[in-house]
């Protein structure tokens, strides 16, 4: 069945950022419409059982991906959606990308080995445990981020016997959680996984760690298939689209969270979904991540107003700068935002971050 | 003990691979009853997975059994993927030079293709068809009947095709003898025994044990590794590009920076020799960095891009360093030591096959309903620029619009079939389907193919068969 269907905003994507973004296209008086490919709403936070508002207003559709974009810089962009017995053909002025990120695969942490069962990554460990499945008796998990700990945590507290390997040295307890610190070069099983090869992060000294799951929670790499056949400029850095200060990529198609930038925390992921969806092609303005940066968004300016500027840093704690600008201030946390009021006459603004 | 055989066959290939399913087929246009017996879960586990899906513009020497059947395999790959409805491209090889002494080089190696009869061009400024390649590169040689093929594909519609066509497999089944009667073979497996008046041995890494079961021990398999690495992100290169080698390795063509069908970097093979263990898949820690480095020398900002896949096959090399096709005794047929470029080699290898047996005895009569043309399964993303077709699959068939895997959009109508079909593992599902397959490896979509399984009542599932246990259910 072939439904037709109008919306002001349409967001690709319930998690975290789209429902923040659904929030905003509300309180602006948007016709919002939100499609999502899981059987609810909440994405990664809900998976770590925290609780999530959803804004009734804005029409939900569980259990529906949205396959195609066609981008209309004149004037409405077209969606075609897909779920059980349903094709969608969706209309709308906005189209916010909120479609996540994914976790690093083994290979990108260079991680060698055969390719036994018992490897999975941070989310779809999340998943088989919400969808009612164990993933095996004695777990690693290999990162240090703040999706290694929650996970780790979980695991603990439903009764695995858990490790966190933390590759850049870990300093807090967590409760019932053994933490080691190194790097996991091998793995080690032919069929299901029977250990890990963890080198020392110091001495370099070669450790066989016997375990039978491995979980990866080493960091994200934006989802944007949906503006893949675009003609969007990819940042390197963040692995999605350049965008401007709105976060748009191209005329009223906006990036947020996960599908924005490889956030590692949530808090920047929720807050990236606050858009005030206006839209301002012109490049004005370009903002370079420099020395000590991981990357910056957005990585344009349309015009030079006040805008929030997320960051994230190759090591912590630093000072950032912003040479242009005179922005000197210190940051504790390798990951963050804020706000940058531009002076008229700049061409370009650099981020740099020093120890 | 004596148990009579099970069943009785005319040929028994040993060996899903992808040389044993072009047999398989080549076999079915005629009046036989043949058997594929297979170790694995599924067809297509051995070298052939661990293969990059090149077809070969040419292999060195041109005098060497592998060298003469590349060619002609190469020339039949058009009307292969046609047939079975298998996606081929000729993206054409670039072979480009770096240094000085490969820029002297070039002209010279040239004219030797030339003279060898190869469709071979000079390219003079390589940069402007590949501009991210090296700023040291300025020649190339290019080599316009290179191509890809997705091997998967291939596998699964070899296989299709062949049952089609009566083709019987028998999967999971491991042969531990052959017995020599006076009128073929009996083989015996651990699931009982088959009768086969002539036994074709395609079994890869494992074709000197067979063929020593058999009485004969001609040949060794000296099993070589190779690491690949598949990348993330936007292609950088749009041909099959390698650096010219000063000199040639006998035992390589040394990999290079390649592309998967669909256009997906892809990187390598390096090669391991030595390897004591017939099913060690396994990869080196060194490996990543190793395969990198050496194709930045071709492309640099390959120093910037993530890899998303790394995976191992063995190559069957044998002692003779070529291919063993051989029929030394009467009803036992040696098809062995396939190593590169076997995929490419591969139907024309099945045709040599046919012609062999044909004459040795076998009597081939041609079936009149062979079906040439295998009938691809539907798949939704092929369909999403015809929005009237989607509607139409949808609306016959609504699992067709839930959509299981967001990466490489697959329906729960595929995955169910491919389960219905007997792809009872994991890693079957994903070589059959495409999931597991795309940017997130899987994060998404396992927990949804695992219901779907247990919504079909199967509830013990593997990653790749016995010992490869992925979940268990909570009880209650």
């Amino acid at each position: 069945m072939r439904v037709e269907l109008k919306g002001e905003v349409i967001i690709v994507g319930a998690g975290p950022s789209g429902i923040r973004t659904a929030w905003s296209a509300l309180e602006k008086g948007f016709k919002t419409i939100v499609f999502e490919w899981d059987e609810s709403f909440g994405g990664i936070k809900k998976l770590l059982g925290h609780s999530v508002k959803y804004p009734e207003e804005a029409k939900l559709f569980n259990k529906t991906t949205v396959v195609r974009l066609q981008y209309n810089p004149k004037g409405k962009h077209r969606l075609i959606a897909l779920a059980r017995g349903k094709v969608y053909e969706v209309e709308g002025e906005r189209v916010v990308v909120a479609t996540g990120s994914r976790d690093l695969t083994p290979a990108a942490v260079k991680i060698a080995g055969d390719r036994p069962s018992g490897i999975f990554t941070a989310t779809e460990a999340l998943r088989l445990i919400n969808g009612g499945y164990v993933i095996g008796n004695d777990v690693i998990v290999y990162g240090s981020n703040e999706m290694a700990i929650s996970l780790s945590v979980l695991l603990a507290s439903k009764g695995y016997a858990v490790r966190l390997v933390a590759p850049e040295g870990f300093h807090s307890t967590l409760k019932n959680v053994e933490v080691l610190s190194g790097l996991i070069t091998t793995v080690l099983g032919k069929r299901r996984v029977r250990g890990v090869v963890v080198k020392g992060l110091n001495e370099g000294n070669e450790v066989e760690e016997p375990c039978d799951t491995l979980i990866i929670s080493r960091g994200y790499k934006p989802m944007i298939k949906l503006i893949e056949g675009l003609k969007v400029n990819i940042d390197w850095r963040t692995g999605s689209a350049l965008v401007n200060e709105n976060f748009e990529a191209l005329k009223g198609i906006y990036l947020v969270g996960g599908s924005l930038a490889p956030f590692e925390l949530m808090e920047n992921v929720e807050k990236s979904g606050n858009l005030e969806f206006d839209t301002s092609l012109n490049h004005g303005i370009d903002i370079v991540a420099g020395k000590g940066l991981r990357f910056v968004v957005p990585q344009m300016l349309g015009s030079p107003k006040e805008f929030t500027l997320f960051y994230s840093l190759l090591k912590q704690p630093s000072r950032l700068f912003i040479p242009e600008e005179n922005i000197e201030i210190d940051v504790s946390k390798r990951e963050g935002y804020l706000s940058v009021r531009p002076s008229n006459n700049k061409k370009r603004l650099t981020v740099e971050a020093y120890e | 003990m004596s148990i009579e055989p099970q069943e009785k066959v005319d040929v028994a290939i040993i060996g899903a691979g992808v040389v044993g399913l072009f047999i398989a087929r080549e076999l079915s246009r005629y009046e036989l009853k043949t058997m594929v017996i297979e170790k694995e879960p599924d067809a297509g586990w051995g070298a052939t997975k661990g293969n990059a899906g090149i077809i070969h513009a040419f292999q060195l020497p041109f005098n060497s059994l592998k060298g003469r059947l590349c060619l002609e395999g190469n020339k039949m790959y058009d009307e292969i993927s046609k047939e079975l409805e298998v996606p081929f491209k000729r993206l054409g090889l670039l072979l480009v030079s770096i240094n000085a002494l490969e820029s002297l080089m070039l002209p010279f190696v040239y004219l030797y293709f030339k003279l060898k009869g190869i469709e071979v061009h000079l390219i003079r400024n390589v940069r402007k068809i590949e501009p991210n390649l090296n700023e040291k590169a300025s020649m190339a040689l290019y080599f316009p009947t290179a191509g890809v093929v997705s091997v998967f594909d291939l596998v699964n519609a070899l296989v299709e095709n062949c049952r089609e066509n009566g083709v019987t497999f028998s999967f999971n089944r491991k042969v531990s003898g052959i017995e020599e009667k006076k009128e073929g073979y009996i083989i015996y497996t651990d699931k009982g025994s088959v009768e086969a008046s002539w036994v074709i041995n395609a079994a890869g890494v494992h074709a000197d044990e067979i063929s020593r079961m058999a009485g004969y021990g001609g040949f060794t398999i000296y099993p070589r590794k190779g690491t690949l690495l598949i990348l993330a992100g936007k292609r950088l290169y749009n041909h099959l590009l390698a650096e010219m080698p000063l000199k040639t390795d006998p035992k390589t063509k040394g990999g290079g920076a390649l592309l998967t069908f669909d256009g997906k970097m892809l990187l390598g093979p390096n090669l391991i020799e030595k390897v004591s263990d017939k099913e060690d898949k396994s990869s080196a820690p060194g490996d990543f960095d190793d395969i990198i480095k050496k194709y930045q020398r071709l492309i640099p900002a390959l120093a910037k891009v993530d890899p998303l896949v790394i995976y191992t096959g063995l190559r069957e090399a044998s002692n003779t360093n070529d291919f063993i096709i051989n029929i030394p005794k009467k009803g036992f047929m040696n098809v062995a030591g396939i190593q590169s470029p076997g995929l490419t080699a591969a139907p024309a290898i099945a045709r040599v096959v046919v012609k062999m047996l044909s004459e040795k005895g076998l009597i081939l009569k041609e079936k009149r309903d062979f079906v040439s043309q295998r009938k691809k399964r539907k798949k939704v993303k092929e369909l999403l620029d015809d929005i009237n077709a989607i509607e139409e699959l949808v609306g016959k068939e609504p699992d067709y619009g839930e959509i299981i895997c967001p990466c490489e959009l697959v329906s729960k109508a595929e995955i169910a079939n491919a389960i219905k079909e007997g792809h009872n593992t994991i890693d079957g599902i994903k070589f059959h389907t495409g999931s597991c397959m795309g940017e997130c490896q899987g994060s998404y979509c396992l927990v949804r193919i695992l219901d779907a399984f247990t919504e079909l009542g199967l509830k013990e599932v593997t990653k790749k068969g016995e010992g490869s246990w992925i979940v268990r259910r909570v009880e209650g």
